[in-house]
């Protein structure tokens, strides 16, 4: 059960598992729902994330391009360093804000 | 047909599912346990990602998620890289006339072969398009 908190314009999504295509539907629904009320800060929080596919790289960007239209911005934390680098190859890193997981 | 379908010999592995992304989540974890076991050093996430973009179009594009079509993966372990087949029962497309253009990040379809070719694959198709080759060079 993926995690959604919210409050003063920023709402926190935690998905509980890997954003795949098996996946993804759930993670889609939230993000809508969250900026369909009008949410302009929208962050998702990766730390039990391992992997992102395409179809997980598209959900993201769809939330990017629909927040921003609202005034507001996307935010990815506790990204592993192997997301990390799969963002930067895709260049998302300069689409949406990306923070890094801290090395525990 | 079963679902899902497992033959495992020496240094290769074949798999046929029916199409659905669960059963993708279950090849992959398979085929990543399958290199595990041989030793073989490719990196996990790299690995799991690319088979995944792979299998996840067959089920989608190839087989339009029809759970009566089957995906059929092979992966062999060679001397000098992992070789593995992705086969769907579709109408194939039309790869020689496929552009994979440039990296849009604010797109968010058509990044699968990007990935592939980003991460070190080498991408090759049989001429009807439903049968994709993976080649991945082992260091």
């Amino acid at each position: 059960m993926d995690q959604v908190q919210s409050s003063n314009d920023r709402a926190v999504i935690t998905p509980s598992k890997d954003i795949v295509a098996n996946t993804v539907q759930d993670l889609r629904a939230e993000l809508f729902e969250v900026i369909q009320s009008g949410e302009k800060h929208v962050v998702v929080d990766l730390q039990h994330v391992e992997i992102v596919d395409s179809t997980g790289l598209g959900v993201l960007i769809s939330a990017q391009n629909s927040v921003q239209e609202q005034g507001g911005g996307l935010t990815v934390i506790n990204v592993s360093d192997d997301i990390l680098r799969l963002f930067k190859i895709m260049r998302l890193d300069q689409h949406f804000v990306v923070q890094a997981r801290e090395a525990s | 047909m079963k679902d899902f379908i497992v033959s495992q010999h020496d240094n290769s592995i074949t798999l046929a599912f029916a199409s659905s992304f669960a059963h993708v989540d279950q090849a992959i974890a398979t085929l990543l346990a399958f290199l595990g076991d041989r030793g073989v050093t490719v990196k996990a996430f790299d690995m799991n990602l690319i088979l995944r973009e792979g299998l996840n179009n067959a089920v989608e594009h190839g087989n339009g998620c029809d759970l009566s079509r089957s995906v059929q993966c092979a992966m062999e372990v060679k001397q000098d890289n992992v070789h593995i087949t992705i086969e769907d029962e579709g109408e194939g497309f039309d790869w020689q006339h496929r552009d994979v253009g440039a990296i849009d990040a604010r797109s968010e379809r058509g990044k699968g072969l990007l990935l592939m070719q980003a991460y070190g694959f080498l991408v090759t198709y049989n001429s009807k398009g439903n049968i994709m080759n993976l080649y991945k060079a082992l260091v």
